[in-house]
């Protein structure tokens, strides 16, 4: 028995074509995602022995892709989004069952689902279970109220922080994602343009909701020596972790301080890096306090101080820590924490043009928010 | 973990509220912008509930707000738990031993 564990690196980054109601297959998002990360390593379907995935099957995906023989899939029943998948194929390679995992996102926008007006059709049901009974009859189904609503209002009255405050944050995304050509919303915002979009659930705006796609996502993890036989410079996952703290959203013990704090507490104790080396951060943006929590559970500041922290432009390219070089989700569609861990592969590599933080050699990338996080550290 | 209903007193404190301003089933869309509520029960820390404030204007929410639960009927044989602030405040959070 040898399972002495492998240091893990990523060897290649992909995405397929994103957009809204692409016509194309399940199947064939996968497979142009994973090709893409095939591609950007120099693999075939030959060097690849295991899947995990969200979205999809693991096993059907491998198969279909010829794969074969698999030594580890992985198929998400829900979970913290992209960084699930990616926690268990690093770990599969750390322990050894498996050489070459691709983790997977596969994600797709609602069609036709949720009446917004009165024209639209009912689309959820007359009878609800689970834990939906003891919310929905109130209105409580809509995911900007609980994972959102409830955590931004008690941030903002727990600390003063200020509508303007999360306007900044938005405009600095924006900023960003001017200079990434893959983004889907790329002109300039200001924060008066972000006072006049409408309220989801507030106080969360349109433009503090990631934006709705049909994407699909692939990271490649090997152990750090093949990495070094593959055409692109190995990023190094120097430390993971995964947490789960709470039941579900409406029942978290602490609607400022959830599962980021466990995540990051146990993130940083497998490592001797500190906040103070990382680079840059890409810290999920499903909706805008979730990157304020990450921001402060990490370390970067103070609980409650996220806000000003934003606001004094650190986050900014220039600043002391950029934060979502790509533009965040919000901007380059809902890839579900893929595009952190692609974004924060390519700030290590130097593949970022115009938006390259200089000299980026360690960077952080976190997905979730609530019941369950995971989170990831990459260095060169 | 023996579970079983158990009576509680229907008073409690505001933990956070958000006002929902976009409908996921037609009943609410004549209800919009409407307030959608956690409220931490005195029984027992973390025992939370979700459910709607009445009586009450928005810009009087606020953390630990103390609030008691009223029983509405919000639809033809629909009676739901809602919430409405505590009439005397004060002497509700002396009582309660104030803020935990």
């Amino acid at each position: 028995m040898n399972n002495a564990p492998n240091r893990v690196a990523i060897a290649g980054v992909g995405y397929s074509e994103t957009g809204r109601q692409l016509d194309l297959t399940d199947d064939a998002l996968v497979r142009q995602a994973v090709m893409a990360a095939m591609a950007d390593a120099g693999m075939t379907t030959a060097d690849i022995d295991g899947v995990a995935t969200m979205g999809g099957n693991a096993l059907h995906i491998g198969l279909t892709m010829g794969l074969d023989p698999l030594s580890f899939y992985f198929t998400s029943s829900g979970g913290p989004a992209f960084v699930e998948p990616a926690v268990q194929a690093v770990s599969a390679v750390a322990s050894g069952l498996c050489n070459t995992c691709v983790a997977i996102r596969l994600i797709r926008r609602a069609r036709g689902g949720m009446p917004v007006g009165p024209s639209g059709e009912p689309a959820i049901p007359e009878k609800v279970g689970g834990d939906e009974q003891f919310t929905a009859p109130f209105g409580g189904m809509a995911a900007a109220a609980a994972i959102a609503g409830f955590e931004m209002q008690r941030y903002m009255s727990e600390f003063g922080a200020t509508e303007e405050q999360f306007g900044q944050h938005a405009v600095a995304q924006r900023y960003h994602a001017g200079m990434n050509d893959d983004a889907i919303l790329r002109d300039p915002l200001t924060v008066e343009e972000y006072l006049s979009a409408r309220y989801v659930s507030k106080p969360v705006r349109l433009l503090d909701c990631d934006y709705p796609v049909d994407s699909s996502s692939a990271v490649i993890f090997t152990t750090d020596e093949r990495a070094s036989d593959w055409q692109k410079k190995p990023v190094i996952v120097e430390s993971f972790a995964l947490s789960g703290t709470d039941p579900n959203f409406w029942q978290l013990k602490d609607f400022v301080r959830s599962s980021p704090v466990h995540c990051a507490s146990l993130l940083w104790s497998r490592t001797d890096v500190k906040p103070a080396d990382v680079d840059c951060a890409q810290l999920y943006d499903g909706f805008s306090i979730i990157t304020f929590q990450w921001l402060e559970a990490l370390g970067f500041c103070d609980f409650g101080g996220a806000a000003t922290f934003v606001a004094e432009g650190n986050t900014r390219l220039g600043g002391s820590l950029p934060v979502n070089t790509e533009g965040g989700a919000c901007n380059v569609g809902r890839r579900h924490g893929a595009n952190f861990c692609i974004e924060a592969t390519r700030q290590i590599r130097g593949e970022c043009g115009a938006r390259q933080v200089a000299g980026a050699d360690v960077s952080v990338w976190a997905n979730s928010v609530g019941p369950f996080t995971g989170a990831m550290l990459l260095t060169a | 973990m023996d579970l079983e209903p158990t009576e509680v007193s229907g008073r409690g404190k505001l933990e956070t509220w958000t006002m929902v301003y976009q409908p996921y089933h037609p009943f609410f869309f004549d209800k919009i912008p409407y307030p959608l509520c956690v409220i931490e029960l005195d029984e027992e820390q973390d025992l939370k509930v979700v459910a709607n404030m009445v009586d009450c204007e928005e810009s009087a929410f606020r953390i630990d707000l103390p609030v008691e639960v009223t029983f509405r009927e919000i639809a033809p044989g629909l009676t739901l738990p809602q919430f409405r602030p505590v009439e005397d405040a004060s002497v509700d959070e002396v009582a309660s031993g104030g803020d935990r």
